[in-house]
């Protein structure tokens, strides 16, 4: 069973990527072949999370933490685990380099860049957006993309397979080279396919403006690999191996600086600013975040309207998911120290940025842009406040924002497939020229807007609460508090004229040629109709996301309250006081784990704090 | 079933299958019987409501909590599906339900033919269920839920008419200026939040506040933050000028969201949420003023006003005003009254108005869609039964004793009196509020009478649109207006004055009572005070023979000329509205292209950088000048200048 | 005794040679044979310092520094081979079309030097009867 679910996870990534190897071979029929591909990807995709949520759902936290090896990340379902069948030790053999000055055999911990890919909480979802959004991707081209479509397809397959194989990665390098592997399809589609005439430019700065930042990531990572070595000084690039190294030398010297030495958490500290920089770059701009978003506007507006949908809901991903992934738990002083006053500023003064732009816009396409800028900052400032109620709420919004921006510029696709514009200023009164599509498209951008019962209210209350309850040093959080909710109501202001201009008055719209373009068809009718159900399912139901990634929020949880204790020199304290057990009975929603106590107590609580900072953190990771 | 929860339940699963029934329904050839899933669903949920009524009276005790279903919860964050039964929340059930019904049935006839006529009813059968669901929720972020489900209904029904720019604009209008106030109701619930122990439950976070005082200002703040959200949603001044603009939605939109339910939620939350503000004296007078405001200044807005519905709507902003400054009087009396009278007035007003609106909506339909006052009038021997409803409707607003509203606001001048001679800090506030309280009654009296003459005395006129529907409404929309009328003439004094039902009833809701132990006032007795019931009929009846003495002749509108400025101040709405566009819209929006440009720049910046390996590489490119000697010759002067480099300063 | 210092002399001396034939002679093949020359040298230094530091490692290199070279001078004189069919000429300043856009040409401000006339080899004559020749024969002699 075991086996099968690896091969199962193998597939996830290798079937994209064959894809993409095979596409360029067909012509006409590569859109319909495209079509069943991704329902069998979607098909084994369902079948990872349905397999992989008991799994993720039923860990022990009780066993996490209070050793230094187990503040890790732990992969489920990697291939080539080097203990067979029962899948216990997280971590695999497949090495594709090894940098060890002797052999070594095979399954010994070393310098190795190994194939490590595997699912947690964290990538699971990512997964299965990755998965489903490539279904709208494809259906929005459909009639759209006429020009050889055999490698366009393929290339889209390569775009999905990169983001997949960056969410699945678990070795540092691997992730790098995923990460990098998503340029070279966009580039190519945003070239070759795009819409407008300044398609070479945007598809030139897209590609020019990310490999900047992230060459300098690239020597981030290197970075963080070279300076932490284990015990033995051998250096490792397995993500969980060097959590675990950077934990251990932090927490050591911590304990000195707790002793009155704080020499060597200073200089630690001080390496720990460069490396955050360094891998900032890459993620500041894939994100982006004001002011290196100036690639964005250009490359949305002008890939065709499937591409945009993969960037908007799978590439901008992968920046965040790179803060959560490498940045946090690799440099989580620097984290805290200038995570928000500095990354959060920026994030936050984006928010406001971007939104007013997007007010002024006066392109639908541009608009939806400006608004996922706006939106991705308030998620950056929820991971910076580094505590379980913004990181769970920044996981949930990346899957959130995936549905709901990749549903709008399918929205903008639609008008794109029918008028040859998105200009607002030439729509008016669409109501009553596409009753059916109004409504879909009503749902969609209302739950843009934050709409309670949809999507994205769950994922922003909870990165509202993030902030409200940073207890980061140095920063005014209510004051970052206030700008996120100016920002969800500046969001609502320039959806909601857009929808008046477009949705609302008298009927207007661009000359066409031929017949009067037809409502919804059927097959808009599956894509719009999916992601509104998507949404709807999202924000009543958001639970099963967040307890299948409990786990590994708290685990970032501890990393921060560590990185907390010791940025603010305040060795870690009793329980605070204002805290108190939850005592409601267990919700039958959630599955008790064998955590044990009541749910609210032993896990709602132990992420929020009172257990880590009491016996979670770093000072017991010595033990 | 038989328990309150699983009524309540029922309760707020009945409109929403109702809209689901009318979804299907809207694309069959059964589309114009999309009105009956809501009349059905009103109509039972009415009576189980008043079951419901029954039931929390006699329980012994008086609140009923729901289990605890989690919708989400990360880290302290728990949010959950949960609901309370108590009496306040129970007879905000009841009147929603009730009213809904009346104004279900009316809409069947004031609606039909109209082709948008299955949305309609989807659409308020959406906002019945988003209502009811606000009353109940036991959760802050819950109730924050419901709140914008209601603001979404009130959204798309006030934009109903969608082609028709005006309405577009309205529509938009509404939801932001709402939402402002949601977004500081949500910084606000977050605060609250972080110092009340981490719930966002109702009941535990009030148990927690009450156990553990939190910092005084951190709590006035949150405190004023929750008064946001209720200054947005209830149209209080500074955020009320989107209600007069939402008139351009139907007018049993109206009459449903904008006068009787809707724009009583502020209401309903502040009198929810009483232990917080119990302990806040700084919040209340702050929410009492600005009740006062609104009371005074919508008053004077609506004198001046041609069309009739604009008329009612900002006397709903006045009504709403006079309610928040019951509700200021909070803590420094006892906070049941304060609350009792909030309630009772809500209560009288959500029949009184809904009549208004509904009888004024029948003089549309009858005008064929003309609402201007300077258009129409004598209508009274066309429509006989409008006219006595309106008439009925009219009274009980400008409370002419005996009436509903009489009752109601006498209760409102009590508290205020009361609380001008309590032990509170601001008791010359709240003195000067009980003068405007008077001010606006007579204000009240006078517009609503004006109104009444302009559109049923004096000759009759008719507009060319009115055609030949030009009579009495049908059936299906004059039994409505009956029954509205019997309640707006004699619910008031049946249920309050003289046998303290109503008060008793919602006494016995335990946050009031922790409210009232929590601002440690003593009870005191509810006695009729002559002094303020004379006063206030001495200045409804001058408002009323004021009214009389220059309208009774009827339109067109002959002012005399000392007031034409007063009228022109009123009907220019104090310029209020032109002072935001320039003052907050104009700017926001420059700032807005501002950013755009801006945004042009910092593209400018990139591109500069991004030109500076070009410019290297013009001025490198005469290098490459094809001779391979040159080459060779660069190539070892490179290699000597290095090799020297080597050589001379690293290995030394 | 020679010592090793001998064979750097000397392969220095060969190096700077090479270098200046190459940077001052324009005949394709004349540079080609500098080229070499610096080869040649590099390899004397590796075979001298195999024999002083007494392994073998040198010698190696120089086996496969001598195969190189022998697959280059093949390559390189093929090549010259070609620019001299299609320009008639073996000046490697001819050669300058590799040059960036926009740049001049470089061009030569002293023409060359008259080539200084060249006296016929002598030729025996021939023991016995002379055989016909055919034209193009004749004009080759």
């Amino acid at each position: 069973m075991i086996v099968f679910t690896r091969v199962l996870l193998l597939l996830v990534l290798i079937l994209p990527l064959a894809s993409a190897a095979i596409f360029p071979f067909f012509g006409r029929p590569a859109r319909r072949l495209a079509i069943w591909v991704a329902f069998l990807h979607l098909l084994i995709t369902s079948a990872v999370v349905v397999l992989a949520l008991p799994m993720l759902n039923d860990r022990i936290e009780d066993s996490g933490f209070s050793k230094l090896e187990a503040a890790k990340f732990r992969p489920n379902f990697v291939p080539g685990d080097v203990s067979g069948s029962d899948g216990a030790s997280n971590r695999t053999t497949w090495t594709v380099l090894s940098l060890a000055p002797t052999p070594m055999r095979p399954g010994d911990a070393g310098p190795n860049i190994q194939f490590f890919i595997g699912v947690d909480g964290l990538n699971l979802w990512l997964i299965a957006l990755s998965s489903f959004m490539m279904l709208p991707a494809i259906l929005v081209s459909w009639e759209s993309i006429r020009e050889k479509p055999g490698k366009f397809y393929a290339l889209m397959f390569l775009m999905q397979g990169g983001a997949i194989g960056a969410f699945l990665s678990f070795d540092v390098i691997l992730f790098y080279v995923f990460f990098e592997l998503t340029l070279i399809p966009t580039f190519f589609l945003i070239g070759g396919w795009g819409t407008g005439s300044g398609r070479r430019d945007a598809a030139r700065k897209f590609f020019l403006y990310t490999l900047a930042g992230s060459l300098l990531t690239l020597l981030g990572i290197i970075g963080v690999v070279l300076t932490n070595p284990n015990d033995e000084g051998m250096i490792t690039f397995s993500l969980p191996d060097l959590m675990g190294n950077v934990q251990r030398n932090l927490y050591f010297a911590g304990k000195a600086a707790f002793a009155g030495q704080p020499a060597a958490l200073i200089a630690l500290q001080n390496t720990q600013f460069w490396l955050f920089l360094a891998l900032m770059a890459g993620f500041l701009v894939k994100v982006p975040i004001w002011p290196f978003h100036t690639w964005l506007p250009a490359a949305y507006s002008e890939a065709p309207t499937g591409v945009t949908i993969l960037l908007s809901a799978l590439l901008a991903k992968l920046g965040t998911f790179g803060i959560l992934r490498l940045v946090l738990p690799l440099t989580p002083d620097a984290a805290i120290m200038y995570g928000l006053p500095v990354i959060g500023s920026l994030a936050a003064f984006g928010i406001v940025y971007a939104a007013l732009c997007a007010y002024a816009e006066k392109d639908l396409k541009l608009m939806i842009a400006y608004s996922s800028v706006s939106h991705l900052g308030f998620l950056v400032l929820a991971l910076f406040a580094f505590n379980v109620e913004g990181i769970s709420g920044a996981v949930l919004h990346m899957v959130n924002h995936g549905l709901t921006t990749g549903a709008l510029f399918a929205m903008s696709g639609f008008l794109l497939d029918r008028y040859k514009t998105t200009q607002m200023s030439q729509y008016g009164g669409l109501m009553g020229r596409f009753p059916n599509f109004a409504v879909l498209a009503f749902i969609l951008c209302l739950a843009s807007i934050g709409l309670p019962g949809l999507n994205n209210f769950v994922s922003e209350m909870l990165m509202l609460g993030g902030v409200v309850d940073a207890r980061n040093p140095r920063i005014d959080r209510l004051g970052l508090a206030v700008i996120a909710a100016i920002g969800i109501f500046l969001g609502a202001w320039y959806i909601l004229t857009m929808l008046q201009r477009m949705f609302f008055n008298p009927l207007k719209e661009p000359l066409t040629t031929g017949t009067a373009p037809a409502d919804i068809s059927g097959r808009e009718f599956a894509i719009f109709g999916s992601l509104a159900g998507l949404c709807l399912v999202l924000g009543l139901f958001p639970q099963p996301v967040l307890d299948s990634a409990r786990w590994d929020l708290n685990l970032l949880n501890v990393i921060g309250n560590g990185a907390r204790a010791r940025v603010s020199g305040i060795e870690e304290k009793e329980p605070e006081k204002e805290i108190v057990p939850m005592t409601i009975p267990a919700p039958p929603g959630m599955k008790a784990g064998p955590g044990g106590g009541p749910p609210g107590g032993g896990k709602g609580g132990k992420g929020g704090g009172p257990p880590v900072g009491g016996k979670g953190g770093s000072p017991k990771l010595g033990d | 079933m038989s328990d309150p929860i699983g009524l309540a339940l029922i309760i707020l699963a009945m409109p929403l299958v109702a809209a689901l029934i009318a979804v299907l329904l809207s694309g069959t050839s059964l589309r114009t019987l999309a009105n009956l899933p809501l009349i059905v669903a009103c109509g039972g949920g009415a009576i189980l409501a008043f079951t419901l009524l029954g039931k929390v009276a006699d329980a012994s005790t008086a609140q009923f909590v729901s289990d605890n279903i989690t919708w989400f919860a990360a880290g302290h964050l728990r949010v959950s599906f949960t609901i309370t039964v108590d009496p306040l929340s129970a007879f905000m059930l009841a009147m929603v339900t009730f009213i809904a019904m009346w104004i279900a049935i009316f809409s069947s006839g004031y609606m039909h033919g109209d082709k948008g006529y299955p949305r309609f009813f989807i659409l308020m059968s959406l906002f019945v269920f988003s209502m009811c669901g606000l009353v109940l929720a036991n959760n802050f972020l819950l109730l924050v839920a419901f709140w914008e489900g209601v603001g979404l209904c009130s959204y798309l029904l006030v934009g109903y008419y969608y082609s028709k720019p005006s309405a577009a604009a309205a529509a938009r209008k509404a939801f932001l200026i709402t939402r402002i106030g949601d977004t500081g109701l949500i910084l606000g619930i977050f605060l609250l939040w972080r110092m009340g122990g981490w719930h966002t439950d109702l009941t535990a976070l009030f148990d927690h506040i009450a156990k553990n005082p939190p910092d005084q200002g951190m709590l006035t703040t949150a405190c004023l933050l929750l008064f946001c959200g209720a200054v947005g949603k209830s149209a209080q001044f500074p955020l009320y000028v989107w209600l007069p603009d939402a008139m351009e939605g139907p007018t049993p939109v109206s009459a449903l969201i904008h006068a009787a339910t809707m724009v009583t939620a502020g209401v309903y939350l502040i009198a929810r949420c009483a232990p917080l503000f119990a302990l806040c004296p700084d919040a209340q007078i702050t929410i009492a003023w600005i009740g006062g405001i609104s009371a005074i200044l919508a008053g004077f807005l609506a004198i001046g006003q041609h069309d009739l519905k604009r008329v009612l709507a900002y006397s709903t902003v006045s009504q709403l005003g006079y309610m928040f400054l019951a509700l200021g009087t909070l803590g420094a009396i006892n906070p049941v009254f304060a609350v009792t009278a909030a309630m009772f007035h809500l209560l009288t007003h959500a029949f009184f108005k809904a009549l208004l609106f509904l009888s004024a909506g029948s003089v549309m339909h009858a005008m064929g869609g003309v609402i201007d006052m300077r258009r129409f009038g004598g209508l009274r021997k066309r429509m006989p039964i409008t006219h006595i409803t309106f008439l009925c409707g009219a009274g009980a607003l400008a409370a002419i004793p005996l009436l509903s509203g009489f009752w109601s606001k006498d209760l409102i001048f009590e508290a205020l009196s009361e609380a001008s001679e309590s032990a509170s800090p601001f008791t010359a506030g709240y003195y000067i509020l009980l003068t405007v309280a008077f001010l606006t009654a007579f204000l009240t009296a006078f517009y609503t009478f004006r109104a009444y003459f302009l559109t049923f005395w004096g000759p009759e006129r008719l507009p060319a649109e009115a055609g030949d529907h030009a009579h009495e409404s049908p059936g299906v929309m004059t039994v409505p207006l009956m029954v509205l009328s019997l309640g707006a003439l004699f619910l008031g004094a049946a249920v309050e004055p003289f046998n303290h039902l109503f008060s008793g009833f919602l006494e016995r809701t335990p946050s009031l009572q922790l409210a009232a132990t929590l601002a440690h006032s003593s009870t005191i007795a509810q006695h009729f005070n002559w002094t303020i019931a004379g006063i206030g009929t001495v200045l409804v009846l001058a408002g009323l023979g004021m009214a009389f003495a220059m309208y009774r002749q009827g339109g067109p509108e002959k002012l005399p000329w000392a007031l034409e400025p007063v009228f022109q101040a009123s009907e220019s709405k104090l310029y209020v509205d032109d002072v935001y566009e320039a003052a907050i819209v104009k700017p926001a929006t420059g700032l807005a292209f501002l950013a755009r440009v801006f945004d042009g720049f910092l593209d400018g910046l990139a591109r500069l950088i991004s030109a500076i390996p070009r410019l290297l590489g013009q001025w490198l490119r005469p290098m490459q000048n094809g001779l391979v000697q040159f080459y060779a010759l660069s190539m070892a002067l490179g290699l000597a200048v290095f090799l020297s480099f080597v050589l001379f300063r690293v290995a030394r | 005794m020679i010592s090793l210092w001998h064979y750097l002399a000397v392969a220095a001396a060969l190096f700077g040679i090479g270098l200046v034939g190459f940077l001052t002679r324009r005949n394709l093949i004349t540079m080609f044979l500098c080229a070499e020359m610096m080869l040649q040298a590099v390899a004397i230094n590796f075979a001298a310092f195999a024999r002083f530091h007494g392994n073998l490692q040198g010698q190696v290199f120089v086996m496969f520094l001598i195969a190189v070279a022998a697959c280059e001078a093949g390559l390189a004189l093929a090549l010259f081979l070609m620019l001299y069919r299609r320009g008639k000429s073996l000046d490697s300043s001819d050669w300058q079309t590799l040059r960036e856009l926009g740049v001049p040409p470089a061009i030569d401000t002293q023409s060359f030097p008259a080539p200084a006339p060249v006296e016929p080899d002598p030729v025996l004559s021939p023991a016995g009867a002379r055989p016909a020749l055919s034209t193009e024969e004749a004009a080759r002699v």
